[in-house]
C-alpha cells in the first residue's frame, strides 16, 4: 500500500485528518483547497508567485520549527501533517486581523466592496470580535484618483501588494508600485504619473478590500443586488470570459470569469468597462423607414418596415437580377446570425454577393497546409514558444489580453521580436525591435521568407515556395529598397533565428494585410512558418490576429464572396466588400451590424444605390443613410455562439431583458426570410447551431449545451477528420 | 537635469550586471549626487537608462531613506536613534539639535542650511551615541560636543557668507 502510494508521482499529506495527494511543488494552500478546506488569503493569488506578506494564511505543520507557517509559501512534502484549525492557528489569524483593522476606517456602509470583501468575510469567520486599539487611527485624504478609471483609498488598503504585483508580475508595466516602507508604506505611482495601463481594472478586481475602486462602478450597486450572467467579451477577437453583472436591466460592470485557455483570469479595461453602448439612451427602439426617396427617416412598425424591405428587394431583383443585391455582414454578431444572414442572401434572395470587412487572405485556404486562414496554435500554447515574432501587430492596442499571454511566455523564456512601423508597448521587453517604414510589413514578410529559403537544413523545404519567391528577385529587391540596408540585415538575421528556433510563433494583425504592398503578407508569413517547420509543434505556429469578437466566426459561416459555410467554394463567387460598396451594378445593400460608411473616403454609401437596409444598435453613419433601419439587440441581450481568434466556439448568453422595440438579428432574419417565401423553422439559435454543426467540419458535433461555460476549441478538428 | 556624463556612468554600471535593473541603487546615487536629491528628472533618467518604468524607480527611491525626496540642506545631520544610541541618550541630543537648529527631525531649515534626520543603526554602536554630518562620523556625543558642533557650523556659514561678500539669508542685519 505504502509502496503503491509512493509510485503515483504525487505527494501525500493529511490536512485536518483528510488524506490528500497532489503533484510535487503544490502549495499547502492549494492542497487544502483540493481537500475542500478554505485557508484565508490576502496577498496570495493563484495566478502569481507566492509572497508571504500578509500573514493571513497561517496553518500548523507538525515537526516544522516555529509554528505557525504560512500556507501560501510552503510547498507540500511527503507525509506532511497539516492542521488548519488548532488554537495556535486561530489565535494567529485573530492577531493578523486585529492588526489589519487597527488603522482600517471601517467605512463598509459606503464601500463598493461591502458584501464581497475578504476583510469583512475573514473577520466574520476568523477575526476577533473587538479591538484593543483605542488610539487615533491614521488618516489619508480619500480617495485619490490614480488614473481616470481607478481610485485609491489608502485607509482601506491592507498592503497585501496584490495590485502592485499584478503590475510587476503579470502586466509587467509597474503601473502601481509600493511607495515608502514601514508604517509609511502605501500604494501609488511616481509623482504626477497616472496608472494608465490597459489592464488597470484587474487590480480593482483582485484587491481583496475596497481600497481600489473603479470610477465606472463606484456607488452604482450593492453586490447582492446584482444578477450575474456568464458570457463572453464582445470587444475583440480574444473572447475573454466575462461575468455580466446586471442591476435592473442595466450592465453595472463586467468581471473576469477565468478561462485558463483564453484569458488566464484577466480582462483588459476595454472589455471590463466599454459597454456603454448597451446601456446607451440613444439605442434604436423602433424601425425607421424613408417613405419617399430623399425624405427623412421616420419611425415605423415592424410590419411596415419588413414589408417594405421584402417588396423593394423583390422589385430590384426583378428589374436588375439577384446579383444587384449585396449583403454586408458583421464581425460582432453571433455565428448563428452570420449563418442565417448568408443563407438569406444566397438562398432567399439568390445573390452570391456576401462579404464583410476583413483582412486580405488569398483564397479560402492557405495552399501549403490546405487549412482555412486562422491561427494555427492555441493561445495557451503561446507559453511554450521559444520565439514570438510580432509582425505589424500590436496586441496591447488591439487584442490586449494576448499581450499578457506573450508576457507570460517571456517569463517562461521566450524571446520577443517586434517588427512594426510604430513603437509598441512590448518594445521595452523585446529582445529586438525592427522598425519598418510605412506600409513595410509586406516587404518585411518577403525578406524574412526569402532569407529563410536560403537557409541550409530547412526543416520542411517547399519547391513551390522556392520557385515563387526566388523566381521573382525583382520583388525582393523592391522590398530591400523599401526597408533599407539596416532593416533588411536585421530581418535576415531574424529569419535565421526563426529557422533554427525550437518553436517560433509568428503573429500578424489581420488588418495589416490591407495596407498597400501587403497582399502577400499572410501567405508569406504562413510559408515562412511552414518551411521552417514552425507549425504543428507545441508553442510554434503562425496566424492572423483577428479584429473583432466574431471575426473568425464570420469567415467560418461563409460571410465571404468565395466561400460557403465550412470553406466550401462558392460558385459563382460574389462581389467583394469594396466592390459591393463601389460598383454601380449593386443597387441594393443589406447591412447587418456593420458600418461600411467608415471605410469609404467620403462616407457616402448611396452612390448608385437605390435601396439600403441597416440592422443596427445605434444610428451609425451607415444607418443614417439607409432607407430602412431595423433596431437590433446587443450581445448582452441574446443567446448565441461566437468563435474567437484561436477557434474557441463560446456561448454568449442573454443577460438583460431585450430593449423593448428591438429584436435579435436572427429573429429579424427569420421574419424576413418568411416574407420572402422561405419560412425557416428554427426555434432559436440552438437549432441554427445544429444546422451549422451538420454541415461545417469545424463545428461538427457542437450543441448549445455542449458549449458549456468555457466553450470548445475546434480549430484542429477539421484536420483530424480530413 | 541629469548630465550626459552621469547617464554614461549609469550605463557603464548597468553593463556590469546580467540584468540592467540591478544597477538601480547605484544609479540613483549618481543621480542624487547631481542634484542633491532624487528629482523627477533623476527618476526619468534612471528609468530611461535601465529600461524601467518611472514608477518602478520611484518605488525603490522611496523605500530607502538615504535617497532624498526633496532638496536637502547644505549640512545633512543624521542622528542614530537605534538601540545602542538610544540607551546612551540620543533622544535628548536630538531634542537639543532641534532646539538649536530650530527645526524638527525630518525637516530642512528655511535658509537651506540644515537637514536633521534620525536614522537606524550607523554601525558604530561602540562609540554611541553617534551622528553623521554629510556622511562624516561624529562619535561619543555629549550635550557639550553637540553645542560645540553647532557653533562650529554656524561659524563656517558665517565665514562663507563673508567671503562671498554678502550676509547669509536669515541672519538679518549683522
Ligand atoms: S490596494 Fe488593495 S490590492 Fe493593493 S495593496 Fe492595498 S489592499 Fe492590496
Ligand atoms: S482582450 Fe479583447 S476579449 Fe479580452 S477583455 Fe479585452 S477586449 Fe475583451
Ligand atoms: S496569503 Fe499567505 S502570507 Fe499572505
Ligand atoms: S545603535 Fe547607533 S550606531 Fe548602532
Amino acid at each position: 500500500m505504502a509502496e503503491e502510494a509512493k509510485n503515483d508521482g504525487l505527494v501525500h499529506l493529511t490536512i485536518d485528518g483528510i488524506p490528500v495527494a497532489v503533484p510535487p511543488g503544490t502549495l499547502v494552500w492549494a492542497a487544502a483547497k483540493q481537500a475542500g478546506i478554505e485557508i484565508p488569503i490576502y496577498c496570495y493569488h493563484p495566478k502569481m508567485p507566492p509572497l508571504g506578506a500578509c500573514r493571513m494564511c497561517f496553518v500548523e505543520i507538525e515537526k516544522m520549527p516555529k509554528p505557525p507557517q504560512t500556507a501560501c509559501t510552503t510547498p507540500v512534502s511527503e507525509g506532511m501533517v497539516v492542521h488548519t484549525k488548532t488554537e495556535k492557528v486561530l489565535k494567529a489569524r485573530r492577531g493578523t486581523l486585529e492588526f489589519l483593522l487597527i488603522n482600517h476606517p471601517l467605512d463598509c456602509p459606503i464601500c463598493d466592496k461591502g458584501g464581497e470583501c475578504d476583510l469583512q468575510d475573514f473577520t466574520l469567520r476568523h477575526g476577533p470580535g473587538a479591538t484593543r486599539f483605542d488610539l487615533r487611527k491614521r488618516h489619508y485624504p480619500k480617495p485619490i484618483p490614480v488614473s481616470d478609471r481607478v481610485l485609491l483609498d489608502r485607509e482601506r488598503c491592507i498592503l497585501c501588494q496584490r495590485c502592485t504585483r499584478f503590475c510587476s508580475e503579470i502586466s509587467m508595466d509597474n503601473g502601481l508600485v509600493m511607495i515608502n516602507r514601514g508604517y509609511r508604506m502605501e500604494v501609488g505611482t511616481a509623482p504626477g504619473q497616472a496608472f494608465d495601463s490597459i489592464f488597470s481594472g484587474n487590480t480593482v478586481e483582485i484587491c481583496p478590500v475596497g481600497a481600489l475602486t473603479s470610477a465606472k462602478y463606484r456607488f452604482k450597486a450593492r453586490p447582492w443586488e446584482l444578477k450575474r450572467i456568464p458570457s463572453v467579451c464582445n470587444n475583440c477577437s480574444v473572447g475573454c470570459n466575462v461575468r455580466i453583472d446586471v442591476r435592473v436591466d442595466k450592465i453595472m460592470r463586467q468581471m473576469s470569469r477565468c478561462n485558463d485557455d483564453i484569458d488566464d483570469g484577466w480582462l483588459c479595461d476595454r472589455g471590463r468597462w466599454d459597454f456603454d453602448y448597451v446601456n446607451d439612451a440613444q439605442r434604436l427602439r423602433t424601425p425607421l423607414v424613408r417613405r419617399q426617396p430623399g425624405g427623412v427617416l421616420e419611425p415605423a412598425g415592424w410590419g411596415e418596415a419588413l414589408g417594405m424591405i421584402a417588396e423593394r428587394l423583390r422589385t430590384i431583383k426583378e428589374r436588375y437580377g439577384a446579383s444587384a443585391i449585396g449583403g454586408i455582414g458583421s464581425t460582432r454578431t453571433t455565428n448563428e446570425e452570420a449563418y442565417l444572414f448568408q443563407k438569406l442572401l444566397r438562398e432567399a434572395l439568390g445573390t452570391p454577393n456576401v462579404d464583410h470587412h476583413h483582412g486580405f487572405f488569398p483564397g479560402l485556404r492557405d495552399p501549403l497546409t490546405e487549412r482555412p486562414w486562422m491561427l494555427t496554435t492555441a493561445i495557451a500554447d503561446f507559453e511554450r514558444a521559444s520565439h514570438i515574432v510580432l509582425v505589424a501587430s500590436d496586441p496591447y492596442e488591439r487584442q490586449p489580453i494576448l499581450n499578457l499571454r506573450i508576457k507570460k511566455a517571456l517569463k517562461a523564456g521566450a524571446r520577443i521580436y517586434v517588427v512594426n512601423e510604430s513603437p509598441t508597448e512590448l518594445d521595452r521587453l523585446a529582445t529586438r525591435v525592427i522598425r519598418l517604414p510605412q506600409h513595410g510589413a509586406g516587404a518585411a514578410a518577403r525578406l524574412l521568407l526569402e532569407a529563410a529559403l536560403r537557409q541550409e537544413n530547412l526543416r520542411n523545404p517547399s519547391e513551390e515556395v522556392r520557385t515563387r519567391v526566388l523566381g521573382t528577385p525583382q520583388e525582393t529587391r523592391q522590398a530591400e529598397a523599401l526597408c533599407g540596408a539596416e532593416t533588411t540585415a536585421a530581418l535576415r538575421e531574424l529569419a535565421r533565428e526563426i529557422a533554427a528556433a525550437p518553436a517560433a510563433l509568428i503573429l500578424y494583425d489581420e488588418m495589416a494585410t490591407l495596407a498597400p504592398g501587403c497582399a502577400n503578407l499572410a501567405p508569406d508569413l504562413q510559408a515562412l512558418a511552414v518551411i521552417t517547420g514552425n507549425i504543428d509543434r507545441p508553442g510554434a505556429g503562425v496566424g492572423p490576429l483577428f479584429e473583432d469578437a466574431n471575426s473568425l466566426g464570420a469567415r467560418d459561416m461563409g460571410l465571404l464572396p468565395d466561400s460557403l459555410p465550412g470553406y466550401r467554394p462558392a460558385s459563382p463567387a460574389g462581389l467583394s466588400y469594396q466592390e459591393m460598396l463601389t460598383s454601380d451594378a449593386v443597387k441594393a445593400l443589406y447591412i447587418m451590424g456593420a458600418n461600411p460608411a467608415r471605410h469609404l473616403a467620403d462616407g457616402n454609401l448611396r452612390r448608385g444605390k437605390e435601396f439600403i437596409v441597416v440592422q443596427e444598435i445605434l444610428l451609425t453613419e451607415s444607418a443614417q443613410q439607409a432607407d430602412v433601419v431595423l433596431p437590433a439587440l446587443s450581445y448582452a441581450e441574446k443567446d448565441g455562439s461566437m468563435t474567437n481568434v484561436d477557434h474557441h466556439v463560446q456561448a454568449i448568453r442573454r443577460a438583460l431583458r431585450p430593449l423593448p422595440g428591438a429584436r435579435a438579428d436572427w429573429e429579424i432574419l427569420m421574419d424576413l426570410a418568411a416574407l420572402l417565401g422561405h419560412p425557416w423553422s428554427y426555434e432559436g439559435p440552438e437549432d441554427v447551431l445544429l444546422e451549422i454543426a451538420a454541415q461545417h467540419p469545424l463545428y461538427q458535433g457542437l450543441t448549445w449545451e455542449g458549449l458549456g461555460l468555457q466553450g470548445v476549441r475546434t480549430g484542429e478538428v477539421e484536420v483530424a477528420h480530413a | 537635469m541629469i548630465s550626459e556624463q552621469a547617464k554614461q556612468r549609469m550605463r557603464e554600471l548597468a553593463a556590469r550586471y546580467p540584468v540592467a535593473r540591478s544597477a538601480v541603487m547605484p544609479a540613483l546615487y549618481i543621480a542624487q549626487a547631481e542634484e542633491g536629491y532624487v528629482s523627477r528628472a533623476a527618476l526619468e533618467a534612471v528609468a530611461e537608462v535601465l529600461n524601467m518604468t518611472v514608477d518602478d524607480v520611484e518605488s525603490v527611491a522611496t523605500f530607502y531613506t538615504m535617497y532624498y525626496q526633496r532638496p536637502p540642506g547644505k549640512k545633512v545631520i543624521k542622528v542614530c536613534n537605534s538601540i545602542s544610541c538610544y540607551l546612551r541618550g540620543c533622544d535628548a541630543l536630538i531634542e537639543q539639535l532641534e532646539r538649536r537648529l530650530r527645526i524638527k527631525r525630518g525637516e530642512t531649515s528655511p535658509d537651506g542650511r540644515y537637514t536633521l534626520l534620525t536614522v537606524e543603526c550607523l554601525a558604530s554602536c561602540g562609540t554611541a551615541p553617534v551622528l553623521q554630518v554629510n556622511d562624516e562620523f561624529v562619535e561619543n556625543l555629549t550635550p557639550e560636543l553637540v553645542d560645540r558642533l553647532v557653533d562650529q557650523w554656524e561659524a563656517e556659514f558665517q565665514a562663507e557668507g563673508q567671503s562671498q561678500g554678502r550676509s547669509p539669508a536669515g541672519a538679518g542685519g549683522c
